[in-house]
């Protein structure tokens, strides 16, 4: 079973960060970087936030956002060798589930994650307002994962298995 | 929460998922961790990895919990003992048990939550801190020893530390650093019979699973003041938060975010 480690603070920088209200997108969008430890976890080594002015204005769709803002992350994978998960959040309590807009997202994301660290586990990581879960691609699998286990480290550790329960 | 944990339900309500799911390594399975994978079972974890190569002698009966006479007999490996410790409490307990030193199988220890190191030296240490700053898992080491001091008297001295990632490492503390390194290469070898006995393996391996307990349950509700680094006296026979431990905590400079994850070689 695959899992997620998190720190506390960029745990509390990315919900922040996604909690902003946007001059004209209903939501704010980031990536969060990770590098494997063993084969059956990924740490998480940082977040970005993006720049207001990289959100492209659509109303079809709760955040749309351009070419610079995937270079952003794509430029960072690739100088320290980094999986990107594309994140954002739901504004609901309970395990979040990606809506069918965000399913169709996926592919043209993931493509440009794999060209830029081809040898990375890539994929997208939805928070609720209390939870989280991730999709991940593994290098060379076209079938993803999903992620409900992870932990924020910090003093104390909290946990979360099969979106069962958080300590 | 179920009948069998009625008097532990203090720690708090998810106890039982708690106790179903956290993974527990631990390195070492002598003196301290013996009594350490005990207590672990006691309360009721149901998940280890479990990590030692060394088999029981005559030497390890005075402090080795859970081991016979008989053990001795037929050179038990010390794994099977402490397996066989879980398994008296708990028969279903989910148990890796490897026999190799923890470097030569590191990917096990990586999916743990939490790992307790009961280690001889420094540098054992140093390896297994940078592995579990590396994989963001907490990390509680125990120690003891015995030196004699300018009189001639016996001093038993000892320490439980945990390293949590975010917060101070060994290092940070100066329990680990260049010159205690130094030292101890040069005594490669040449390391001696190293003082231990039962009791105060009892009281440090006690004081750390009452850390481990509260960084999982935060039953005190003040888990974010929790002491990280314990000295232990054993001539006085007291435990108390370490004098280091007054001085305001800075963010650790030895162990970068950005250095987490797996130490990968060439592009990849």
């Amino acid at each position: 079973m695959m899992q997620l480690r998190m720190p506390q603070s960029i745990h509390q920088e990315m919900r922040s960060d996604l909690r902003r209200s946007h001059p004209f997108a209903f939501e704010h969008v980031g990536y969060v970087f990770t590098k494997p430890a063993g084969h059956s976890v990924l740490v998480v080594t940082g977040y970005q936030s993006i720049p207001d002015q990289y959100y492209i204005n659509d109303n079809s769709v709760g955040a749309r956002i351009d070419h610079r803002a995937i270079a952003l992350a794509m430029k960072r994978a690739d100088m320290n060798k980094e999986g990107i998960l594309h994140t954002h959040i739901h504004n609901k309590s309970g395990l979040p589930i990606f809506s069918r807009d965000d399913r169709a997202d996926h592919p043209n994301f993931l493509r440009s994650f794999r060209n830029a660290a081809p040898g990375k586990t890539h994929g997208f990581l939805l928070l609720s307002t209390d939870k989280m879960m991730a999709r991940v691609w593994l290098p060379q699998h076209e079938s993803p994962i999903d992620i409900f286990r992870y932990t924020i480290v910090n003093l104390p550790l909290s946990l979360n298995a099969s979106g069962g329960f958080l300590v | 929460m179920s009948v069998k944990n009625n008097r532990q339900s203090f720690l708090g309500p998810n106890l039982d998922q708690v106790l179903e799911t956290v993974v527990i390594g631990v390195v070492g399975l002598g003196g301290g961790g013996s009594q350490i994978v005990q207590q672990l079972a006691h309360i009721g974890f149901k998940n280890y990895v479990l990590y030692d190569f060394d088999k029981i002698t005559d030497t390890n009966l005075n402090r080795l919990v859970g081991a016979t006479k008989q053990d001795v007999g037929e050179e038990l490996p010390k794994l099977l003992i402490s397996e066989r410790l879980i398994r008296g409490l708990l028969p279903d307990a989910l148990i890796s048990s490897i026999s190799k030193r923890w470097q030569d199988q590191p990917d096990d220890l990586k999916t743990c939550d939490i790992i307790f190191g009961c280690l001889d030296g420094y540098q054992n240490r140093a390896e297994l801190e940078s592995l579990t700053r590396r994989s963001l898992i907490p990390y509680i080491d125990i120690g003891m020893d015995v030196r004699n001091d300018k009189n001639d008297i016996p001093r038993m001295f000892g320490q439980v530390f945990a390293s949590i990632p975010g917060y101070p490492c060994m290092r940070c503390y100066d329990f680990i650093n260049t010159e205690v390194l130094a030292k101890e290469t040069l005594a490669y070898g040449d390391a001696g019979i190293r003082p231990q006995v039962v009791w105060p393996n009892s009281i440090l391996a006690g004081t750390a699973v009452g850390l481990a307990m509260n960084l999982l349950m935060n039953w005190t509700g003040k888990c974010k003041e929790q002491i990280i680094y314990y000295e232990y006296d054993g001539n006085k026979g007291t435990i108390k938060p370490h004098v280091k431990c007054d001085i305001p905590s800075k963010a650790c400079v030895h162990y970068k975010l950005e250095n987490a994850g797996d130490i990968v070689l060439g592009r990849n």
